[in-house]
């Protein structure tokens, strides 16, 4: 099913197949960090390797960019072409896979120790895997959500200032931070099969 | 959906302080990559140019008819080579051009396919086909033309024709013969339009002399020479690049650019192209005679190809009025 993400990455495709040098850009900005942290989180944080396999993916997909559909959200699509240079570069170097998603015990434990903060012994750790999943999430979602959501919780930029960002009105703005706090939430609960209830609830 | 807990704090903002910024990404790697994507982009997008076209030239006869052709001109060749020698090696092909050795059926060419003194070419209107001459000439047939290839002369019945001796003294002389008249040279580029009453001769480079009877005329470089059926000479300045040339660089044989340097390729280009080529600097020139090129440019326009190289060298260019000036090495962009 097309989406407005799916179809605005299809628009942002034909730009590029259609010799747009300013979707080119856009296009790399958007995609090669969240393509790159992306590698780096599975290839056991060597960003050297991280960095080989981003450009492969890239360079691949851009071989095939006439084939993208629509029918996958653009980082989706380049997703399969980095995983596959990933499983390509861990083979090679003789490493052995990081497995993300079947990290739910240690994502509860993590949940657990943020409740009740002296209790946990590992909690700097969890906190660290925690911090990860959530930039996995914030990479997963549509740019401009990721980017609404820092400028909000990092930046500490006002609702007002956003908009300013984003050349929207306030309530655009706000309406806009409203769906990218929700589809945070539901991609954090798909990726670790957990809810943000517990940290949430402190 | 409430953002407040009881406190009136966004309760969001307590694990994004957790997880704190993304990784950011180093500017000056990012940059190395971005223009190697860029690079492959770029190549992406030639080759779906080059598939466009290639697709305006579309076979005749689908699958079965193109491999019994092939088959034909195979057997055409093989009949043939035992009676006459071999003056042309078929090097590009557009469409579907026919030859045929006299007295034989017309087939279709193919690249690599022998031809022999006397056979007869013909290219339909979209058609058109390169030969490598074993002169050393190029010569290359434009669409709706005929031509006989005899050992020392292109007899042109119809259409037009372009011959490249790749120089002064680098090839075997040879005449094109016309009901018109004759067209003689020596070192040099031009093309031969037999029209319906008069010889078109234009001249890119070097000079050719012009016959009908007694009558002779030389044209040069940057030459029209038009010579009618009653003898009569008319005479133009034509440029020696752009849409009269097209149909001639669109034949041009195109090499590998593996163990091309950039100098190598550039020479190549102008001289398909009919440009000028300059370099800011001598030391530019020097350069260039040790960048190494791979890859390819296989169906692709010259300013296509040199958009492709360009880009993969780092180097700047620009071209106007058929000069194509290398600048220099392209600036890192901020």
């Amino acid at each position: 099913m097309e989406t407005f993400e799916t179809h605005s990455d299809k628009r942002l495709v034909e730009r590029m197949l259609a010799g747009d040098n300013a979707a080119f850009r856009s296009f790399f900005a958007t995609y090669f960090p969240r393509l790159l942290r992306f590698a780096l989180y599975r290839l056991h944080g060597d960003d050297t390797l991280a960095e080989d396999v981003a450009q492969s993916a890239l360079g691949k997909a851009m071989d095939k960019l006439d084939t993208y559909r629509g029918e996958a959200a653009l980082y989706s699509w380049l997703c399969t072409f980095c995983r596959h240079e990933i499983g390509a570069a861990l083979k090679r170097t003789h490493r052995e896979p990081v497995d993300l998603i079947d990290d739910l015990p240690m994502i509860r434990a993590t949940l657990e120790s943020l409740v009740d903060p002296g209790a946990a012994p590992d909690r700097d750790a969890g906190r660290s895997e925690l911090a990860r999943l959530i930039q996995v999430t914030m990479d997963s979602l549509p740019p401009v959500y990721a980017d609404a959501l820092e400028w909000k919780y990092i930046d500490g930029l006002s609702v007002a200032e956003i908009g300013n960002r984003l050349g929207r009105g306030h309530k655009a703005a706000e309406s806009l931070l409203n769906r990218a706090r929700e589809s945070f939430r539901d991609g954090f609960s798909t990726l670790t099969g957990a809810g943000l209830d517990l940290i949430l609830d402190q | 959906m409430s953002t407040e807990n009881t406190n009136g704090k966004d309760p969001l903002e307590k694990i994004f302080q957790l997880a704190g910024r993304r990784e950011p990404v180093d500017p000056a790697r990012a940059e190395a990559i971005e223009k190697k994507t860029h690079e492959r982009w770029q190549q992406m997008l030639a080759r779906r140019r080059a598939e466009q076209r290639r697709r305006r030239f579309a076979w005749a006869g689908g699958g079965l008819a193109f491999a019994a052709s092939i088959a034909v001109a195979v057997i055409f060749m093989s009949r043939v080579a035992i009676e006459t020698p071999m003056v042309a090696t078929v090097v590009n092909v557009l469409g579907t051009p026919e030859g045929g050795a006299r007295g034989h059926a017309m087939a279709a060419l193919v690249a690599g396919a022998e031809l022999h003194a006397g056979s007869v070419l013909e290219t339909a209107a979209d058609d058109g086909v390169a030969l490598q001459l074993a002169g050393g000439h190029s010569l290359r047939l434009a669409a709706a033309s005929r031509v006989r290839i005899e050992t020392d002369a292109v007899m042109l019945d119809a259409g037009a024709v372009y011959l490249d001796s790749g120089g002064e003294g680098r090839a075997t002389p040879i005449e094109v013969r016309s009901r018109l008249g004759s067209v003689r040279e020596l070192g040099t580029q031009y093309i031969v339009h037999l029209g319906g009453n008069s010889l078109d001769v234009s001249v890119r480079e070097g000079a050719v002399h012009v016959a009908q009877g007694n009558i002779t005329a030389t044209a040069r470089a940057g030459e029209l020479l038009q010579l009618d059926k009653t003898g009569q000479i008319l005479r133009q300045p034509i440029a020696e690049y752009g849409e009269r040339w097209a149909w001639v660089a669109e034949l041009a044989p195109v090499p590998s650019l593996e163990g091309l340097t950039l100098a190598e390729f550039l020479r190549w280009l102008v001289r398909e192209q009919g440009w000028q080529l300059e370099f800011a600097t001598p030391e530019l020139a020097r350069q260039a005679a040790k960048v190494d090129l791979h890859g390819s440019i296989e169906g692709l326009s010259g300013e296509e190809a040199l958009e492709l190289v360009m880009a993969s060298t780092g180097w700047r260019y620009r071209l106007e009025d058929g000069t194509l000036t290398i600048d220099s090495r392209e600036e890192r962009r901020p």
